[in-house]
């Protein structure tokens, strides 16, 4: 057989190192708790509430805002106009400040004594302490994520087919419908996922706007605050499990789709 | 009928036009051109995908211009693959049928019969991921032609087809003409306008420099694109200066532009009849001689120095020589000649020939 190459030998190595780093404190978080612990925890309705009101606040940022996010990632792949570089800029902003400050950012517009939380309060919704406000942190910090992929995708069809398509008589959001989304299908999936999940997993945002109803993350932190690292353990098992489960199933349905 | 009125349109530092333009009924006009020309910026401005700044399009007497893409009657075919690769071939070819709310018996029949009228009957269910380079072409004109546009623009159809491919398109372009379909074909393969034009525009720099019928396109070129293709190596734009006294002995002068005032080319008064503005020098009627050799005759005759020699067919070869402008003499093989020698050209006034 024939030796690897010293290049590959080395990158072996290294990269290696980097899914140790990655793998190691999954492994040692499996490891050190019992069957037992597990599944007391599966069954707290504290610890199933949190997970569901994640799964569900994250879904729900990720479907009301996706709707905008999509249209704007088309008009930043696809159209010239004035700012730009300075609008991809501030869409790139969350992914860079400190989560706990995304989350400051966002009570200057959803407290109680702005327009936006004074209307909702009319409304009978309260979006600090609410799912509401957890849905806003969510998709604040998550967006980025659908948005540079979903461009991604966008930029990367053909414009030509979209010209033929608009040549044969097709309107411009028939073309959009019928030939630029199937192709850029596979990126929008893969935005929207690596949004669902981004914003599942949000826990320093969400704690500035919503401590209560209490999400997972912020669930683990409580618990690991209170009670110390063996009460938080089963807690971020479970919950790292129910993600792994959830981005499988998109994945493969994702898949599926395209 | 085609007609373009005084368009014009700047993208960026690139300025197409002013372009004026006829293409009769049936008519099929290849606009030449080399890379950058401006053709495919021409044809966008055609379909619709470029607003022009300035000028009229008019389409069998209807004023297009201000039309949206959908609306034109025009079928444009972009360069490349553009076969929508997620569509069987069917799909492909009544995907514009579909948006026009017909039934779907009226679909099938009008796309069964477009696949018979291109040959493409056969590959109808099939994806197109599967199809030769040939066969796409055929089912993207075909998805044109089911629509039955009033004009087909190609732009660079036959690009990246091998030769055979090449010739069965071609046949079937020629099939389309003879029914009378009118076409704007643009390439930058003079090859391919020979073999499918019935007139032949040339673009350079976002200018249309020739618009001829094809049988002048080869006999006449107006500008060095067409000379090339024509096999014209001594093609000249000219400024006559003096035409002389018709009948008299007197002969005129010829200025070679862009070249040296002081080198001017004299010819028989006849020749300059209607002042000229393109010449045409024989390169296998042209004389070269050693510097110093008598006994040659004073018109047309200058000193030059040679610039490069090349090898020509069955033995010969081209010597460019720098007279004040550069002259392609078509010489023996074995000439004892070198790069930088310097050398008498002279031609006899049967060796030009004037026109334009």
């Amino acid at each position: 057989m024939r030796r690897p190459d010293i290049l590959t030998l080395i990158f072996v190595f290294l990269g290696g190192l980097a899914l140790l780093f990655l793998i190691a404190p999954l492994g040692g978080l499996i490891l050190q708790s019992s069957a037992l612990e597990l599944m007391e925890t599966i069954q707290d309705p504290e610890v199933q509430g949190s997970i569901w009101l994640s799964l569900w606040t994250a879904m729900g940022a990720t479907l009301a805002f996706g709707v905008c996010a999509v249209p704007l990632a088309w008009l930043l792949a696809r159209k010239d106009f004035p700012g730009k570089k300075i609008i991809t800029a501030i869409i790139d902003l969350p992914l860079m400040i400190p989560h706990s400050a995304a989350g400051i950012a966002l009570l200057t517009i959803l407290s109680r004594h702005t327009v936006l939380g004074k209307a909702a309060e009319k409304a009978g919704i309260s979006l600090v302490g609410g799912p509401a406000g957890i849905v806003a942190a969510m998709a604040f910090v998550s967006l980025p994520f659908l948005i540079n992929s979903a461009r991604t995708g966008f930029e990367a069809v053909d414009v030509r087919l979209e010209k033929t398509a608009m040549n044969l008589g097709a309107s411009s959001l028939r073309t959009f419908f019928t030939i630029t989304l199937p192709f850029a299908w596979r990126a929008v999936i893969a935005g929207t996922v690596l949004m669902f999940g981004r914003g599942m997993s949000e826990f320093g945002a969400v704690i500035i706007v919503a401590y209560h109803p209490i999400t997972a993350p912020v669930l683990i932190y409580e618990r690991f605050g209170a009670y110390g690292l063996r009460y938080a353990r089963p807690a971020a098992i479970v919950f790292i499990g129910v993600c792994l489960v959830v981005f499988v199933i998109l994945r493969v349905v994702a898949e599926k789709r395209h | 009928m085609l007609r373009v009125e005084g368009l014009k349109k700047e993208l960026g530092t690139f300025c197409l036009g002013e372009i004026n333009l006829q293409v009769e009924q049936g008519e099929y006009f290849v606009l030449l051109g080399p890379s950058g020309a401006g053709k495919t910026l021409f044809l966008e401005v055609l379909a619709g995908f470029q607003q022009a700044d300035a000028g009229r399009i008019y389409l069998n007497g209807r004023r297009i211009d201000g039309l949206s893409i959908q609306k034109r009657k025009i079928g444009y075919l972009c360069q490349g693959d553009t076969l929508f690769p997620h569509l069987r071939v069917r799909e492909n070819i009544s995907y514009g049928l579909r948006i026009r709310s017909l039934t779907p018996e009226v679909i099938r029949e009008r796309v069964e019969a477009t696949a018979r009228e291109t040959s493409t009957e056969g590959l109808l269910d099939r994806d197109p991921g599967g199809l030769s380079g040939g066969e796409r072409q055929r089912v993207a004109l075909a998805r044109m032609l089911v629509l039955d546009p009033e004009c087909l623009i190609l732009d660079e159809p036959l690009a990246g087809l091998d030769e055979i491919l090449k010739q069965d398109i071609l046949g079937l372009l020629l099939e389309l003409q003879a029914r009378g379909r009118t076409f704007v074909h643009v390439t930058h393969d003079p090859q391919e306008a020979m073999a499918v034009a019935t007139r032949v525009g040339v673009m350079e720099g976002g200018k249309i420099v020739q618009d001829s019928p094809i049988s002048e396109f080869k006999t006449r070129p107006k500008c060095q694109f067409a000379a090339r293709f024509a096999g014209i190596r001594n093609f000249f734009t000219v400024e006559v200066l003096s035409s002389g006294e018709r009948g008299s002995a007197d002969r005129g002068r010829v200025l070679v532009l862009p070249g040296n005032a002081s080198v001017q080319v004299t010819a028989p008064t006849h020749l300059l009849v209607d002042s000229p503005r393109f010449m045409v020098i024989d390169e296998s009627k042209i004389s070269l001689y050693e510097k110093g050799r008598q006994y040659i005759p004073a018109q047309n005759r200058f000193e030059g120095v040679v610039k490069g020699i090349y090898p020509a067919h069955r033995g010969a070869v081209l010597i460019y020589v720098d007279i004040g402008f550069l002259v392609t003499v078509l010489g023996r093989d074995g000439l004892l000649l070198g790069k930088d020698d310097k050398v008498v050209v002279w031609w006899p006034d049967e060796a030009m020939r004037f026109y334009g």
